[in-house]
């Protein structure tokens, strides 16, 4: 189960990213309006799919991994990045075929009802599900 | 600059020039100015006292025009690349008014985006979110159609565009959106 951490730090206009199977913690916090999208959100697909793979080979995933929270805490992101948080939740659904349950927390502001339409409309097209907090 | 496009910018100076200005621009649009324009978006805000739910949107709608511009401009290399930003408010509305140069054959394409997310209710234009965002790979047009619903869903109002010739194979696209003043959430 060894596979180095993801982090990548906030700038202004890009969100906080921790992708960590030790501690076990999955978040993407902040803003998400990146210069270059793509560029910008392959590694976390990348890290997500190498990780799949490392869970595909063990016989005995430990508790405390079988189930996947994956939390988003998005002050605001842009339309291009709504595409790559999209292939994010696909890329999750698919961790049930590993035996893992996946659960998205989307966190929204209180003031925020078009973040939690959002998440509502993602909620519609994936099969994992989605508990919605209220910050 | 066409009579026609005149009368439209001097209209429109006069209709913003009874509200409250928040942020303008006029030149070239790329990645650093539209940082340049949300940085001083984001500090305006927080130094007003303004309505929270509006701010938000406000500041959604003005990403996604401005990223907008930023497409055109990577894509198309007008030689004309002049474009406008303008935020205003009044007592009721925020004000967002873009424009920018396009060439004539991508015209028809931006009309049909538009035409067709304005002609759909709040659900419906849902329905064509999650359609757009489902696809495996997205178009530059999907790409520019995201921005599109994006703006109608957080405005709630209809888009209004504009077309005016210019010189030989371009024209200059002028985009309004209003996004209501709200102070309580709809729920």
């Amino acid at each position: 189960m060894n596979m180095n951490p993801l982090k990548i730090e906030a700038t202004e206009f890009s969100p906080t990213v921790i992708l960590s199977s030790e501690i076990p913690r999955f978040e993407i916090s902040g803003e998400s309006r990146p210069e270059n999208t793509g560029k910008f959100y392959s590694p976390i697909i990348d890290w997500l799919s190498q990780y799949k793979q490392i869970l595909s080979k063990e016989k005995n995933i430990p508790a405390s991994l079988k189930k996947l929270v994956f939390e988003f805490k998005l002050d605001y992101f842009n339309s291009t990045s709504a595409k790559y948080i999209m292939d994010i939740l696909f890329q999750l659904d698919t961790f049930k075929a590993e035996g893992l349950d996946t659960l998205i927390k989307w966190h929204y502001d209180a003031m925020d009802d078009d973040m939690k339409e959002a998440g509502e409309e993602f909620a519609k097209l994936i099969k994992s599900p989605i508990e919605f907090i209220e910050k | 600059m066409s009579k026609n496009m005149a009368d439209h910018m001097i209209s429109t100076y006069q209709m913003m020039s009874k509200q409250k200005i928040l942020l303008s621009h006029f030149g070239t649009i790329n990645l650093e100015i539209t940082n340049t324009l949300l940085r001083n978006l984001k500090n305006d805000f927080n130094s007003f006292e303004e309505e929270e739910i509006s701010k938000k949107k406000v500041y959604k709608v003005t990403v996604e025009c401005l990223e907008n511009i930023c497409r055109h401009a990577d894509q198309e290399q007008t030689n004309q690349p002049s474009a406008i930003f303008l935020l205003g408010k009044d007592d009721e509305n925020y004000h967002v008014i873009s424009g920018n140069y396009v060439y004539n054959e991508d015209i028809q394409l931006l009309k049909t985006s538009i035409e067709e997310i304005n002609h759909l209710d709040k659900e419906h234009i849902k329905d064509r979110y999650r359609d757009v965002l489902k696809q495996n790979k997205i178009s530059i047009k999907g790409g520019a159609q995201l921005g599109i619903i994006d703006m109608a869903l957080k405005s709630g109002n209809k888009l209004e565009y504009e077309f005016f010739p210019t010189t030989e194979g371009v024209s200059f696209f002028i985009l309004k959106i209003q996004i209501p003043r709200i102070t309580k959430p709809s729920k």
